[in-house]
Protein backbone atom coordinates (compact mmCIF):
# COMPACT_ATOMS: atom_id res chain seq x y z
CA UNK A 1 0.00 0.00 0.00
CA UNK A 2 1.42 3.34 -0.70
CA UNK A 3 1.75 5.83 1.67
CA UNK A 4 -1.01 8.56 0.13
CA UNK A 5 -3.49 5.51 -0.39
CA UNK A 6 -2.60 4.96 3.79
CA UNK A 7 -2.95 8.57 4.64
CA UNK A 8 -6.08 8.52 3.15
CA UNK A 9 -7.56 5.94 4.99
CA UNK A 10 -6.24 7.27 8.35
CA UNK A 11 -8.32 10.40 7.12
CA UNK A 12 -11.50 8.62 7.78
CA UNK A 13 -10.60 6.54 10.35
CA UNK A 14 -8.44 7.93 12.77
CA UNK A 15 -11.45 10.09 14.90
CA UNK A 16 -13.57 6.69 15.96
CA UNK A 17 -9.96 5.32 16.51
CA UNK A 18 -8.54 7.93 18.97
CA UNK A 19 -12.37 7.74 20.59
CA UNK A 20 -12.26 4.35 20.76
CA UNK A 21 -8.82 4.43 22.95
CA UNK A 22 -10.08 7.67 24.96
CA UNK A 23 -12.74 5.50 26.59
CA UNK A 24 -10.80 2.10 26.65
CA UNK A 25 -8.18 4.21 28.62
CA UNK A 26 -11.36 5.86 31.02
CA UNK A 27 -10.55 9.27 29.97
CA UNK A 28 -6.46 9.19 30.20
CA UNK A 29 -6.31 11.55 26.87
CA UNK A 30 -2.43 11.46 26.91
CA UNK A 31 -2.22 7.68 26.73
CA UNK A 32 -4.94 7.67 24.63
CA UNK A 33 -3.09 9.34 22.40
CA UNK A 34 0.53 7.85 22.73
CA UNK A 35 -1.11 4.33 21.84
CA UNK A 36 -3.22 5.88 19.03
CA UNK A 37 0.13 7.40 17.45
CA UNK A 38 1.81 3.98 17.97
CA UNK A 39 -0.56 1.99 16.53
CA UNK A 40 -0.57 4.61 13.46
CA UNK A 41 3.05 4.14 13.10
CA UNK A 42 2.99 0.53 13.30
CA UNK A 43 -0.07 0.25 10.67
CA UNK A 44 2.51 2.29 8.44
CA UNK A 45 5.16 -0.16 8.74
CA UNK A 46 3.22 -3.20 8.24
CA UNK A 47 1.52 -1.74 5.49
CA UNK A 48 3.41 -3.43 2.68
CA UNK A 49 1.77 -7.10 3.94
CA UNK A 50 -2.14 -5.43 4.34
CA UNK A 51 -4.13 -7.08 2.07
CA UNK A 52 -7.06 -4.64 1.00
CA UNK A 53 -9.97 -7.13 0.34
CA UNK A 54 -9.66 -6.57 4.44
CA UNK A 55 -11.43 -3.95 6.55
CA UNK A 56 -8.70 -1.47 7.13
CA UNK A 57 -10.49 -0.43 9.98
CA UNK A 58 -10.95 -3.84 11.64
CA UNK A 59 -7.45 -4.05 10.67
CA UNK A 60 -5.99 -0.85 12.62
CA UNK A 61 -8.39 -1.61 15.62
CA UNK A 62 -6.86 -4.91 16.00
CA UNK A 63 -3.58 -3.10 16.01
CA UNK A 64 -4.71 -0.36 18.56
CA UNK A 65 -6.00 -3.36 20.72
CA UNK A 66 -2.79 -5.32 20.66
CA UNK A 67 -0.80 -2.15 21.34
CA UNK A 68 -2.66 -1.39 24.17
CA UNK A 69 -2.16 -5.08 25.78
CA UNK A 70 1.16 -4.74 24.93
CA UNK A 71 1.55 -1.72 27.24
CA UNK A 72 0.50 -4.15 29.44
CA UNK A 73 -1.03 -1.14 32.21
CA UNK A 74 -4.24 -0.16 33.07
CA UNK A 75 -4.38 3.58 31.85
CA UNK A 76 -7.04 3.82 34.10
CA UNK A 77 -5.41 3.50 37.43
CA UNK A 78 -3.79 6.97 36.59
CA UNK A 79 -7.23 8.83 36.38
CA UNK A 80 -8.00 11.74 34.63
CA UNK A 81 -8.83 13.41 37.97
CA UNK A 82 -5.19 14.37 38.10
CA UNK A 83 -4.92 17.91 36.77
CA UNK A 84 -1.10 17.50 36.01
CA UNK A 85 0.36 14.99 34.37
CA UNK A 86 3.23 12.99 34.98
CA UNK A 87 5.26 14.72 32.18
CA UNK A 88 3.96 18.23 33.55
CA UNK A 89 1.23 17.72 30.78
CA UNK A 90 -1.53 21.04 32.01
CA UNK A 91 -4.47 20.04 29.96
CA UNK A 92 -6.64 22.54 28.42
CA UNK A 93 -9.92 23.87 29.87
CA UNK A 94 -11.76 22.56 27.29
CA UNK A 95 -10.22 18.83 27.93
CA UNK A 96 -10.92 19.70 31.75
CA UNK A 97 -14.37 20.28 30.88
CA UNK A 98 -14.80 17.33 29.05
CA UNK A 99 -13.34 15.35 31.30
CA UNK A 100 -16.02 16.48 34.19
CA UNK A 101 -18.51 15.81 31.49
CA UNK A 102 -17.58 12.34 30.94
CA UNK A 103 -16.25 11.55 34.35
CA UNK A 104 -19.34 9.25 35.44
CA UNK A 105 -18.65 7.16 32.00
CA UNK A 106 -14.91 7.03 32.94
CA UNK A 107 -15.53 6.21 36.35
CA UNK A 108 -18.10 3.19 35.00
CA UNK A 109 -16.01 2.05 32.63
CA UNK A 110 -12.94 1.59 34.40
CA UNK A 111 -15.60 -0.33 37.37
CA UNK A 112 -15.85 -3.27 34.25
CA UNK A 113 -13.00 -5.18 33.15
CA UNK A 114 -10.69 -5.13 30.64
CA UNK A 115 -11.86 -7.20 28.05
CA UNK A 116 -15.81 -6.31 28.99
CA UNK A 117 -14.39 -3.03 28.44
CA UNK A 118 -13.19 -3.54 25.14
CA UNK A 119 -16.03 -5.69 23.64
CA UNK A 120 -18.55 -2.83 24.96
CA UNK A 121 -16.36 0.04 22.81
CA UNK A 122 -15.77 -2.16 20.02
CA UNK A 123 -19.70 -2.51 19.78
CA UNK A 124 -21.12 0.64 20.46
CA UNK A 125 -17.96 3.32 19.83
CA UNK A 126 -16.19 1.31 16.42
CA UNK A 127 -20.00 -0.02 15.65
CA UNK A 128 -18.67 -3.66 14.77
CA UNK A 129 -20.71 -6.77 14.71
CA UNK A 130 -20.08 -9.74 17.51
CA UNK A 131 -18.03 -11.34 14.09
CA UNK A 132 -15.92 -8.59 13.61
CA UNK A 133 -14.93 -7.71 17.57
CA UNK A 134 -14.17 -11.50 18.16
CA UNK A 135 -11.77 -11.25 15.33
CA UNK A 136 -10.10 -8.03 16.92
CA UNK A 137 -10.21 -8.99 20.11
CA UNK A 138 -8.97 -12.86 19.23
CA UNK A 139 -11.67 -14.71 20.62
CA UNK A 140 -14.75 -16.76 19.93
CA UNK A 141 -18.21 -15.38 18.88
CA UNK A 142 -19.61 -17.39 21.59
CA UNK A 143 -16.91 -15.56 24.21
CA UNK A 144 -17.22 -12.15 22.91
CA UNK A 145 -21.27 -12.28 23.63
CA UNK A 146 -20.96 -13.12 26.80
CA UNK A 147 -18.34 -10.36 27.38
CA UNK A 148 -20.48 -7.51 26.07
CA UNK A 149 -23.72 -8.99 27.68
CA UNK A 150 -21.80 -9.27 30.86
CA UNK A 151 -20.35 -5.26 30.03
CA UNK A 152 -23.67 -4.30 29.21
CA UNK A 153 -25.15 -5.22 32.47
CA UNK A 154 -22.64 -3.93 34.89
CA UNK A 155 -22.64 -0.49 33.05
CA UNK A 156 -26.73 -0.67 33.15
CA UNK A 157 -26.58 -0.87 36.98
CA UNK A 158 -23.61 1.46 37.48
CA UNK A 159 -24.60 4.41 35.30
CA UNK A 160 -28.47 3.68 36.07
CA UNK A 161 -29.18 2.76 32.40
CA UNK A 162 -32.79 1.79 31.11
CA UNK B 1 -29.83 8.41 33.79
CA UNK B 2 -32.73 7.72 31.36
CA UNK B 3 -30.86 6.54 28.64
CA UNK B 4 -30.31 2.78 26.69
CA UNK B 5 -26.58 2.49 26.25
CA UNK B 6 -26.59 2.84 22.32
CA UNK B 7 -28.14 6.41 23.55
CA UNK B 8 -24.87 6.69 25.93
CA UNK B 9 -22.44 6.15 23.30
CA UNK B 10 -24.03 8.01 20.71
CA UNK B 11 -23.37 11.46 22.49
CA UNK B 12 -20.14 10.72 23.61
CA UNK B 13 -18.33 13.14 21.51
CA UNK B 14 -14.84 13.94 22.58
CA UNK B 15 -13.13 17.13 21.22
CA UNK B 16 -10.38 15.91 19.26
CA UNK B 17 -9.07 18.92 17.78
CA UNK B 18 -8.30 19.47 14.05
CA UNK B 19 -8.17 16.57 11.99
CA UNK B 20 -6.16 17.67 8.95
CA UNK B 21 -3.52 19.32 11.10
CA UNK B 22 -3.44 15.83 13.07
CA UNK B 23 -3.14 14.15 10.31
CA UNK B 24 -0.52 16.52 8.93
CA UNK B 25 1.77 16.25 11.95
CA UNK B 26 1.28 12.31 11.68
CA UNK B 27 2.66 12.43 7.99
CA UNK B 28 5.37 14.12 8.99
CA UNK B 29 5.91 11.57 11.87
CA UNK B 30 5.83 8.53 9.13
CA UNK B 31 8.34 10.34 6.61
CA UNK B 32 11.03 10.30 9.94
CA UNK B 33 9.86 6.76 10.62
CA UNK B 34 10.03 5.80 7.44
CA UNK B 35 14.09 6.75 6.78
CA UNK B 36 15.12 5.07 9.75
CA UNK B 37 13.43 2.42 8.81
CA UNK B 38 15.80 2.71 5.51
CA UNK B 39 18.78 3.31 7.26
CA UNK B 40 18.19 0.00 9.55
CA UNK B 41 17.28 -2.33 6.61
CA UNK B 42 20.76 -0.60 4.94
CA UNK B 43 22.80 -1.82 8.07
CA UNK B 44 21.20 -5.10 8.20
CA UNK B 45 22.24 -5.52 4.36
CA UNK B 46 25.84 -4.51 4.93
CA UNK B 47 26.15 -6.61 7.40
CA UNK B 48 24.97 -9.67 5.70
CA UNK B 49 27.11 -8.86 2.92
CA UNK B 50 30.52 -8.25 5.27
CA UNK B 51 29.48 -11.81 6.45
CA UNK B 52 29.43 -13.25 2.91
CA UNK B 53 32.44 -12.21 2.06
CA UNK B 54 34.15 -13.27 4.62
CA UNK B 55 33.11 -16.31 4.14
CA UNK B 56 33.91 -16.80 0.21
CA UNK B 57 37.21 -15.20 1.16
CA UNK B 58 37.85 -17.68 3.56
CA UNK B 59 36.86 -20.31 1.15
CA UNK B 60 38.96 -19.40 -1.51
CA UNK B 61 42.15 -19.13 0.41
CA UNK B 62 41.61 -22.29 2.17
CA UNK B 63 41.16 -24.14 -1.14
CA UNK B 64 44.13 -22.37 -2.21
CA UNK B 65 46.33 -23.38 0.50
CA UNK B 66 45.11 -26.50 0.36
CA UNK B 67 46.21 -27.08 -3.06
CA UNK B 68 49.53 -25.56 -2.71
CA UNK B 69 49.97 -28.07 0.36
CA UNK B 70 49.12 -30.83 -1.90
CA UNK B 71 50.67 -29.85 -5.16
CA UNK B 72 54.13 -29.86 -2.56
CA UNK B 73 56.53 -32.80 -2.70
CA UNK B 74 54.80 -34.86 0.96
CA UNK B 75 58.63 -36.26 1.64
CA UNK B 76 59.55 -32.76 2.73
CA UNK B 77 57.72 -33.74 5.63
CA UNK B 78 58.82 -36.33 6.92
CA UNK B 79 61.67 -34.38 8.87
CA UNK B 80 63.33 -37.71 8.94
CA UNK B 81 61.61 -39.46 11.27
CA UNK B 82 62.42 -43.07 11.48
CA UNK B 83 58.71 -44.55 11.57
CA UNK B 84 56.86 -47.23 9.73
CA UNK B 85 55.36 -45.83 6.33
CA UNK B 86 52.13 -46.33 7.33
CA UNK B 87 52.03 -44.31 10.78
CA UNK B 88 54.51 -41.68 8.26
CA UNK B 89 51.81 -41.27 5.75
CA UNK B 90 49.01 -40.75 8.00
CA UNK B 91 51.00 -38.25 9.97
CA UNK B 92 51.79 -36.50 7.24
CA UNK B 93 47.93 -36.02 5.61
CA UNK B 94 46.90 -34.96 9.10
CA UNK B 95 49.72 -32.48 9.24
CA UNK B 96 48.07 -31.27 5.67
CA UNK B 97 44.60 -30.90 7.16
CA UNK B 98 45.98 -29.26 10.78
CA UNK B 99 47.85 -26.84 8.76
CA UNK B 100 44.98 -26.27 6.31
CA UNK B 101 42.58 -25.53 9.32
CA UNK B 102 45.36 -23.76 11.57
CA UNK B 103 45.64 -21.03 8.14
CA UNK B 104 41.84 -20.90 6.95
CA UNK B 105 40.09 -20.49 10.27
CA UNK B 106 42.38 -17.30 11.34
CA UNK B 107 41.96 -15.96 7.85
CA UNK B 108 38.56 -16.37 7.99
CA UNK B 109 38.73 -14.80 11.91
CA UNK B 110 40.52 -11.56 10.41
CA UNK B 111 38.58 -11.18 7.78
CA UNK B 112 35.44 -10.88 9.32
CA UNK B 113 36.59 -8.96 12.74
CA UNK B 114 38.18 -6.30 10.36
CA UNK B 115 35.06 -5.78 8.09
CA UNK B 116 33.15 -5.74 11.26
CA UNK B 117 35.34 -2.96 12.96
CA UNK B 118 34.93 -1.03 9.41
CA UNK B 119 31.26 -1.57 9.62
CA UNK B 120 31.15 -0.08 13.35
CA UNK B 121 33.66 2.81 12.45
CA UNK B 122 31.10 3.46 9.68
CA UNK B 123 28.07 4.05 12.35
Amino acid sequence: MKSERFIELVKSNQEPLRRFLITLCCGNREEAEDIAQDTLIKAYLSSPTYEERYKFSTWLFKIAYNTYLDRGKRAGSRLHFDVIGENGWIPEASVEEEIFKYQSLYHALEQISERERTAILLHYIGGYSVKESAEIMNCSSGALKLLLMRGRNKLKELLDLE
Amino acid sequence: MNMTPEELFDSFNPDLGDKDRYVEELSKKLESVEMLHRICEENARNTKVAVLVAAVVGLLLGGFIMAVVLLGPASGLDFNLKLGARVLNFSIRYSYLTMLLLTAVPVCLFISLSLRQQWGRSD
